[in-house]
């Protein structure tokens, strides 16, 4: 978002994103920075911190060294310490800063690579832009990067993109969607990128479908069609009951080769908003249609990607533009991240349904996270439709 | 041989395992927070002002790559303030904008920024501080000027009144601490900013007799108000050694033209408390890291000079009032460790203490230590009663062995966070 925001946390960056991703794999991950953005990372944004002592560092950027251009301490300070850690992999990452100075990260990375001769990738994430991209372009990379070409197809191998636990937390929500596809006779290829390992993702080709899970996962989606004819499904199954739809779909498109977004028949523009990630808030419009609720907007805070949209769903750019949507009075049921219910007036005849999203609140709600596919999301569900169904 | 080389390297952050207890404020009364920056950078302020019940006096104002490139960025600013003005009721006195590492490269220029704000909005104050650890090498921590700026909003008035300045950092000081006694014995008020009930009374603390400044930070701030307002001051800033905290009581009676204080009860009670810990813990190994205090290194001398076995301090920056004691370190005990706590090398490191003490949640957690001090409280002890805490804490620290998840649950337990609505002009 842009400009004044009072009410709204700031959300998660795209390096933040792009470290999610990198998280589980055995590489080492540093982001260029003072200290703040890591932290804003490691403190704020990775609920898996704890217990796991992942080499993921800050470079200590100084101001002499951004303003003379010195990447050689970074490169020394990569290169001593990967001496001793010995990763599969380097990643050096962006931040404001150095985006300001123009650090090139894709040319530090090959300066890293050539002295050390360990895999190193530069991603210009920026600190400038959401989540969603930085995890988007880490996916796409090193499915660019790793995936094999000798690798025989799975008859229903499916991966699954844009698992982190800034949409999902760490909870079982990524992990309930590994044993769904599992349940359905599908086999998991890559679940990138939690449960996931660079073996893994070198045989995502593998794979005869994608299931899009979550806004960043469009993106490897989308290259994987473009250059490997995978079609793509992008679904989120919430409730008790949403998983047949999902598994349908993602059989139909293996078999046909279409991709799509899924959507529920009979939807409409409607006096229920819900607002925050794109998938999300389509599993659950979808899952409110099976309530009998179809009149539902979605209103998208991380930019609005047309292939998942409804033509009535909404780009939030700034936080008055949420505040103005919700005065509108238009809305009788609002679903949305617990700090959402700040933009609404006391006076406001709206019902709110707290909908926590990592990448919004950060730590302030993940040990209450909602599990995607249970009663209890059924039970939050059938309280929407009461809310809008009474006079 | 002990060493102190801080060598620059990758820094690795352990995760945070202190408790925040909620503030009803974070600054001074009646002001608001406009933290200018790309959007991402102010986000650990915001989850933790909506931790402490703060974020009512929080705002951001996002910068892109365009206002970047464009250098329309400084001009935003007059115009959200206008904005946050209208909006936030009941309007705000002051309004503190909080810029961050991008400023320093684009060279904004502050004085000008601040004289264009106070003729646009009269009736408001302005001041503007840095976050900007990207500027760490060039000097001191940003917290210097930040203080410095947050006292700059005093202007002189009337006469002097029987009052202390209390300069520190916005943690409530323990009632505990007998420094609130001693004042009182002297007929004089304690001041901080965090209980000013609004921002007049933070105003009158421009009228006290001396400022106290209780934290290292606080030095800039001190030595402006003594040209500006002619408050004398006192450096203060806590200090575990007995004699550091004997000598800056004196000199603050000393300061106000009182008689030498007799402090001797509070000097025995402590070394008593010493003696026990020290009995207690025998040689079992000491380390003291920056998680437990601001002055790390002047912790571990006073351990050391206690008769603690303290095998290795970590700082982070070491402060100015902070090198005689890495020099105490170099010249009288080179066998301590002195380590950079931001280190890389921190995630390698392994206990080969054994049965060790951390003083300092980050430093237990990555050595997984068996036994752990988490110091400080939320609340912060000052004076003869820290040492004492931190002597009991010692104490019974030894008899438990640390539980580093129970802990992590801990740190992430909070009150309910306040979502209530607001809506547009709150």
């Amino acid at each position: 978002m842009s400009q004044l925001c009072i009410d709204l946390p700031p959300f998660a960056s795209d390096y933040s994103g792009a470290c999610s991703c990198l998280f589980e794999l055995n590489g080492m991950v540093v982001i260029h920075d003072a200290r703040c953005c890591t932290m804003n990372y490691t403190n704020y944004d990775e609920p898996r911190w704890f217990g796991n002592k992942r080499p993921i560092f800050c470079s200590g950027l100084r101001e002499l060294d951004a303003v003379l251009g010195r990447d050689d301490v970074l490169i020394d300070k990569i290169t001593q310490a990967a001496a001793e850690i010995t990763p599969e992999f380097i990643a050096v990452l962006g931040s404001p800063v150095p985006t300001i100075v123009g650090a090139d990260m894709v040319g530090i990375a090959a300066e890293i690579e050539t002295r050390t001769g360990i895999r190193t990738f530069g991603f210009s994430t920026t600190g400038l832009r959401y989540y969603n991209r930085g995890a988007a372009e880490v996916m796409t990379e090193l499915v660019r990067s790793y995936a094999r070409e000798d690798i025989s197809p799975v008859a229903d191998g499916v991966n699954l993109l844009g698992l982190t636990p800034l949409d999902f937390s760490d909870n079982r929500n990524a992990a309930g969607l590994v044993e769904t596809a599992r349940s359905h006779n599908f086999t998991p290829v890559a679940s990138m990128m939690m449960g996931c390992s660079l073996a893994d993702i070198a045989s995502c080709r593998a794979a005869r479908v994608n299931w899009v899970a979550a806004q960043s996962g469009m993106a490897p989606a989308l290259f994987m069609e473009r250059n490997w004819g995978i079609p793509w499904v992008a679904a989120l199954p919430m409730g008790g009951s949403g998983a047949g739809q999902v598994m349908e779909a993602l059989r139909t498109a293996m078999e046909h080769g279409e991709s799509r977004a899924l959507h529920a028949a009979g939807l409409s523009t409607g006096d229920v908003l819900i607002v925050g990630e794109q998938v999300q808030c389509n599993g659950l419009r979808n899952a409110l249609a099976q309530h009998g609720v179809t009149g539902v907007d979605a209103a998208c805070l991380f930019g609005l990607d047309k292939l998942l949209a409804l033509p009535w769903d909404i780009d939030i750019h700034k936080e008055r533009e949420l505040r103005e949507l919700l005065k509108t009075g238009k809305y009788r049921a609002v679903i949305a991240d617990p700090t959402v219910e700040r933009l609404l007036r006391e006076e406001d005849d709206c019902a709110f349904f707290g909908f926590p999203l990592v990448a919004v609140s950060s730590k302030l709600f993940w040990h209450n996270y909602k599990l995607f596919q249970s009663a209890e999301l059924d039970q939050m569900l059938a309280q929407v439709a009461n809310a809008v169904s009474r006079d | 041989m002990g060493q102190c080389s801080f060598q620059r390297s990758l820094e690795y952050i352990p995760p945070p395992l202190g408790r925040a207890a909620a503030r009803k404020r974070d600054g001074i009364p009646q002001t608001i927070r406009l933290h200018v920056s790309p959007s991402a950078c102010g986000r650990r302020f915001t989850i933790n002002a909506y931790r402490q019940h703060t974020k009512d006096h929080l705002v951001h104002l996002y910068i892109d790559e365009t206002d970047i490139v464009s250098g329309c960025y400084e001009s935003l600013i007059p115009d959200a303030v206008e904005e946050l003005l209208d909006t936030i009721k009941p309007r705000p006195r002051a309004v503190m904008i909080q810029v961050t590492c991008i400023d320093d490269l684009l060279g904004t220029d502050h004085a000008a920024l601040r004289a264009l704000l106070e003729s646009r909005f009269p009736e408001t104050r302005f001041c503007i501080t840095r976050r900007n650890p990207i500027a760490l090498d060039g000097g001191l921590p940003s917290g210097y000027e930040a203080m410095r700026q947050m006292y700059s909003l005093l202007t002189p008035v009337g006469q002097r009144q029987d009052a202390v300045n209390l300069v520190c950092d916005s943690a409530e000081t323990a009632p505990e601490s007998e420094l609130f006694r001693i004042l009182d014995e002297l007929g004089l008020e304690a001041r901080r900013i965090d209980t000013c009930r609004d921002f007049d009374e933070f105003l009158q603390m421009a009228a006290s007799r001396l400022n106290f400044v209780m934290t290292p930070i606080g030095e800039k701030a001190a030595a402006m108000m003594e040209q500006t307002l002619g408050i004398p001051w006192v450096f203060a800033p806590q200090s575990y050694r007995l004699a550091d905290i004997t000598q800056a009581y004196q000199e603050m009676a000393a300061t106000l033209g009182r008689s030498p204080l007799d402090l001797s009860q509070y000097e025995e009670a402590a070394r008593q408390k010493i003696a026990r810990t020290r009995e207690r813990l025998g040689g079992m190994p000491i380390i003291v890291d920056q998680s437990a205090t601001m002055r790390p290194l002047v912790m571990a001398r006073a351990l050391t000079e206690y008769g603690f076995q303290v095998k290795t301090a970590f700082d982070g920056v070491v402060l100015p009032c902070d090198i005689p004691a890495l020099e105490w370190f170099h010249a009288e005990h080179p066998e301590i460790e002195i380590c950079d706590g931001r280190s890389c090398d921190l995630l390698k490191r392994k206990n080969d203490l054994g049965e060790c003490m951390c003083i300092g949640t980050s430093t237990g957690y990555m050595l997984n230590a068996p036994h752990l001090v988490e110091f400080p409280e939320p609340g912060k002890p000052y004076g003869f009663q820290a040492v004492e805490l931190l002597m009991d804490k010692m104490f019974h620290a030894a008899d438990a062995i640390a539980d580093y998840s129970k802990l992590h649950t801990a740190s992430e337990t909070w009150q309910p966070v306040d979502c209530r609505r607001r809506g547009c002009g709150r």
